[in-house]
This record gives structure tokens, C-alpha cells and sequence, in this order.
């Protein structure tokens, strides 16, 4: 069959090749030279990753050092309700994810971590690797992170920090990823905060992590207040933004006292996403009839008034009930949304808000069963992450 | 019973005039927007040509415009079935669909058939893809297409 009997305008080719998934793209390089240069340029790499329809969710478990990173198609998981969702192995030796972004995932070696790279799985570039560095030069202060990219200079970023700061010698410092990689002292925030975040969540040139302020936090019966904790990678400035106001945090005497009984003080942790290329935040339950959870989105990064609910999910039946927390992974363009939670094991779900429906995905158990907790039952002791396959950096 | 529906004409390659609810267009098409926007139309006496569209294939938009605009509410189901049947045409139909759907900026419709045009790519082997495309002459050294067949077996 022959489709085109002209030839097609080249901004034609060009948007229609934007439309195809990573994989393919690699083989289609080899179609013609003037595709090859099209595919291989860094503008149509960023231009195809900002479209990318390929989500993919990849996780580390904390079971032990020898597990592989495990990963598989989100569209599979959210829409093949009748065929089993295949799990495959990163195969790499690398064993924990510490962030992901522009499609990369930022992989690192040992516990203590001994080494970082950046690793994309669509087309298998290993990127060189940088030795990872304590901001107090050894691990005895526990340390949150986040990788991200600096679209002015066009390089990735990793940031490191001591967990508590305010105190005594809180550092942070941060290495960019480039041929002579150096560590460097970034000024840190002067506000006192602490976290329970580990990997920073990447969104508009800047990572977050969900903090508070222990200074106010010595009241048991105090509820915590939240924010988030911004790192502007052009600028390498860190700064704060204000949660959206949600009834659910003001859990008032009874809700601490309830979360203190069931998971330590976790519990009304708002939890931090990137759901449909957003900042979203989830607020856990607390003493409302009218939904378990609701999911907000930061419509315009940085502005607070543009915080908006997305997504109010119901308490369903046996598998979302009061009590339980939820994480959200992943949301589709029409609002279906993959995540998992404390109830029922903490097994993967799909919640489709048209149809009101909570079910969880079918996974493919033969190429599951390598872990002690395969995903198709648990998700407990995994980190998970969803980064959108791209050809980014593949041509250095 | 309310006021009578506003409409536009739009007149094909062939000289065809084609009369459409001005709605229909404006919601699809970016570039009729843009004019009925401007004020560069004039309801009374002006018709927008469309001269690299020939009838048979305005009419096929017109067709998907009005079926969008008459049925967003339907499900989705129903929609992607209806987009599926829309979509049954030979190759120059489909090379033509494009052409015009590019040329009006109409960006579902081109959504759609860079879907179609996705499925018809996959699984297919090199040889096939230039055939689609037209690709006579690939422009690679010898020595470099025995490199990408190496690298690909697969694909060749």
C-alpha cells in the first residue's frame, strides 16, 4: 500500500513522527537520512518528550540489594482490564531510583550510595557516573534528593540535603551532570522546615517536596502545617509555596490522636505528584462523608490561588475505606487514575471516575514472581516512579 | 423559535460552495475561527475559498466537523467507533484528509489521523515504511544501511 502518492510536507512528517512512541522511533531513524537528522535533533527529542503518550511505571523494592528495577506500561495497567500487564526487568545493575525526569531515571549504586547515574530505558543510554556525595561527607544525617533539568543551560541537576535543617549544619549541595561533574554548596533555605519526602517530585523547572515546620511542631495535639519545599534548578534557589486550604488537614483533636495509633504521625501526610504534567497534591482522609480523597493540581506553577481540585474519589465498598491512605501515580487525560494504597494490601488500582469504579489491574504473575513481593499482590516496600518514555540524550 | 442558524460558505477546489453552520467550523477549524474573529468574513457576500481542498474531501470534514459538534456528548465508545467508520478511506483519501485537516488547523482531526497513520506504521518492516511514505531514495551510504541492518536485524 502506498499512502502517499506526493510527498508529504516535512512539517507533516515531523508531527506525525512526534506522534510514535520512543521504541519506534529508533527503528525509524533508520528509514531515510532526513528522517534520521529529523529524529536525532535535540529540538524534535524535547518537542516528542513534551507530547509523549508512554508513560511507564518503573519501581525499586527495598527488599533487598539484588532485586532488579521492575517496570511496565501504565496504558496497559489502566486499560487492558482483560490481558495481564507484563512486568519486565530494567536490567541494570543499578538498584534504587532516586528521580526521574524528561523521560531519564536518576539510578544509583549501594547503601550507603556509592555512585549516580542517569540511565534512560527507552533507549538504554547510560549517561557517565558521578560518585554520590553526603552533604556531610559521610551518611550518618539521613538525606532527601531530586533530580531535575535546567532548561536554560540545557543539564540535569541533582540536589542532595540534609533532612532537618534550622539546626546545626544542615548543607545542601548539588552536582550538575556533565563531563567534569563537581559537588557544590547551595545557599540553604534560611526557614526551618523538615521532611519525610525523599526523592523530589520534578514539575516546571523546579523540584518539591511536601515539609514542615518543626519549630511549630512540638504540640502532639498541634496539627502540622504543611508546605512545600521548591528548588528552582535554573536559579539553584530554593523557596517555599503554600498547600492548597483543605478542610482534611484540620483534623483537629481526634484525627492526630487517631493517626498517632494507627501509622505514627504519617498518616495526614499530604502526599506530591505530577499528575497530567501538574503539580498535584493528595490529602488524605479524615472526617468527611463526601470523599476519601481529593487530588488537586497547581493550574499555574507557583501561583497558590490557581490550586484546583481534580478528582474527588468516594469511599468504595471493601477497597477504599476510611482510615487508609492513597497514593496517586499517574492520571490520564480522561481522568482515570492509577495508584495504590494502604487498603488491601496496598495493591495497585485504577479508579474510573466516569464509570465510579475501583479495580486492580490484572499483572502478569509469571513475570512477577521473582520478588518475595510480587506487584500483583503487594506494594508495600517499593518506591515507585512514572517517567515518560523519550529518546532524551540518547545522541550526548 | 429562537434565531435562525448562522452559516458560511465554503467553496471547494472544483468552485463547489458548500454551506455550513457557522458554529460547526469556528469550534473545529483554527484558520475559519481566526477570519470569522478578524471580521475578514463577510456573512453576506463572502465565501472562504479552499482551494487545495477538493469537494470530495471538504465534504468529509464538513461530515466530522458537524458530527463533533452535534454529538460531543455521546460516549466515547460511540464517538471512537463513529471516528473509525469516518476514517475508512483508501490511502489518497487519508493523504487528502490530512492535507486539508493541516490546512484548516482542524486539531482533532488530525489527531486522529496521526493515530491511524501510527497504526498503519507498527510492526511493519523497513522496506514496507518507505513504501508508505514514498521513500525512494533513503540517502544513506552502503556502508551505513549495512550498520543500521546489523543493528536492527529484525526490522530489514
Amino acid at each position: 500500500m502506498n499512502l502517499m502518492n506526493a510527498h508529504l510536507p516535512e512539517d507533516l512528517i515531523w508531527e506525525i513522527l512526534l506522534w510514535l512512541p520512543g521504541r519506534l522511533l529508533l527503528l525509524l531513524r533508520t528509514v531515510c537520512r532526513s528522517w534520521n537528522s529529523f529524529i536525532s535533533s535535540h529540538e524534535f527529542v524535547m518537542h516528542h518528550h513534551q507530547r509523549s503518550t508512554q508513560p511507564r511505571l518503573v519501581y525499586c523494592s527495598l527488599e533487598s540489594e539484588g532485586m532488579d528495577i521492575m517496570q511496565c506500561s501504565v496504558s496497559s495497567l489502566l486499560y487492558n482490564q482483560l490481558q495481564p500487564t507484563r512486568i519486565d526487568p530494567l536490567q541494570i545493575k543499578y538498584k534504587s531510583i532516586q528521580g526521574s525526569c524528561n523521560g531519564l531515571l536518576c539510578l544509583c549504586e549501594g547503601l550507603p550510595y556509592k555512585n549516580l547515574t542517569l540511565f534512560n530505558p527507552c533507549t538504554r543510554w547510560v549517561s557517565l557516573i558521578v560518585p554520590f556525595k553526603y552533604p556531610h561527607g559521610d551518611d550518618r544525617h539521613p538525606v532527601f534528593c531530586g533530580l531535575g533539568y535546567d532548561a536554560l543551560r540545557n543539564k540535569y541537576k541533582f540536589v542532595t540535603c540534609s533532612k532537618i535543617s534550622g539546626g546545626l549544619g544542615s548543607r545542601a549541595i548539588v552536582c550538575t551532570l556533565e563531563a567534569n561533574p563537581s559537588w557544590k554548596t547551595v545557599d540553604h533555605p534560611m526557614f526551618p522546615y523538615f521532611t519525610w519526602c525523599h526523592s523530589g517530585t520534578f514539575v516546571s523547572g523546579t523540584l518539591n517536596w511536601i515539609a514542615h515546620d518543626p519549630s511549630k511542631n512540638h504540640d502532639p495535639f498541634r496539627v502540622l502545617e504543611y508546605f512545600i519545599l521548591t528548588f528552582e534548578l535554573i536559579t539553584e534557589s530554593f523557596g517555599r509555596l503554600r498547600l492548597p486550604k483543605n478542610n482534611h488537614t484540620h483534623l483537629g483533636f481526634f484525627g492526630r490522636l487517631r493517626n498517632h495509633t494507627h501509622r505514627g504521625f504519617h498518616e495526614d501526610v499530604p502526599s506530591l505528584h505530577v499528575l497530567k504534567n501538574f503539580l498535584s497534591v493528595c490529602f488524605h482522609p479524615a472526617y468527611d462523608n463526601t470523599a476519601a480523597y481529593t487530588i488537586w493540581i497547581m493550574k499555574e506553577y507557583g501561583v497558590e490561588k490557581s490550586w484546583t481540585i481534580v478528582l474527588r474519589i468516594p469511599f468504595n465498598g471493601r477497597i477504599i475505606t476510611p482510615g487508609n491512605w492513597l497514593e496517586p501515580l499517574y492520571m490520564s487525560e480522561d481522568y482515570i487514575l492509577l495508584a495504590y494504597g494502604e487498603f488491601y494490601r496496598g495493591k495497585l488500582l485504577v479508579y474510573n471516575f466516569r464509570k465510579r469504579e475501583v479495580v486492580h489491574p490484572m499483572i502478569d504473575i509469571s513475570s512477577d514472581s521473582l520478588s518475595i513481593y510480587p506487584l500483583s499482590k503487594f506494594s508495600y516496600g517499593k518506591f515507585f516512579h512514572v517517567y515518560h518514555e523519550s529518546l532524551v540524550s540518547y545522541f550526548p | 423559535m429562537g434565531s435562525p442558524v448562522k452559516k458560511i460558505m465554503l467553496c471547494s477546489s472544483e468552485k463547489e460552495i458548500f454551506s455550513v453552520e457557522e458554529q460547526v467550523m469556528v469550534q473545529h477549524s483554527v484558520i475559519i475561527n481566526n477570519m470569522i474573529e478578524d471580521g475578514s468574513y463577510n456573512h453576506e457576500e463572502s465565501k472562504i475559498p479552499l482551494d487545495c481542498v477538493d469537494s470530495k474531501t471538504l465534504k468529509k470534514v464538513i461530515d466530522y466537523c458537524t458530527h463533533h459538534t452535534h454529538h460531543h456528548n455521546d460516549n466515547q465508545e460511540d464517538l471512537e467507533a463513529w471516528d473509525a467508520q469516518f476514517l475508512n478511506v483508501d490511502s489518497n483519501g487519508l493523504y487528502d484528509l490530512l492535507m486539508a485537516a493541516n490546512y484548516l488547523e482542524i486539531r482533532n482531526l488530525l489527531d486522529l489521523i496521526y493515530g491511524t497513520i501510527k497504526n498503519m506504521i507498527k510492526g511493519k518492516k523497513i522496506d514496507e515504511i518507505r513504501r508508505i511514505f514514498n521513500i525512494k531514495d533513503h540517502g544513506f551510504t552502503p556502508e551505513e544501511e549495512e550498520q543500521n541492518r546489523k543493528e536492527y536485524p529484525h526490522f530489514y
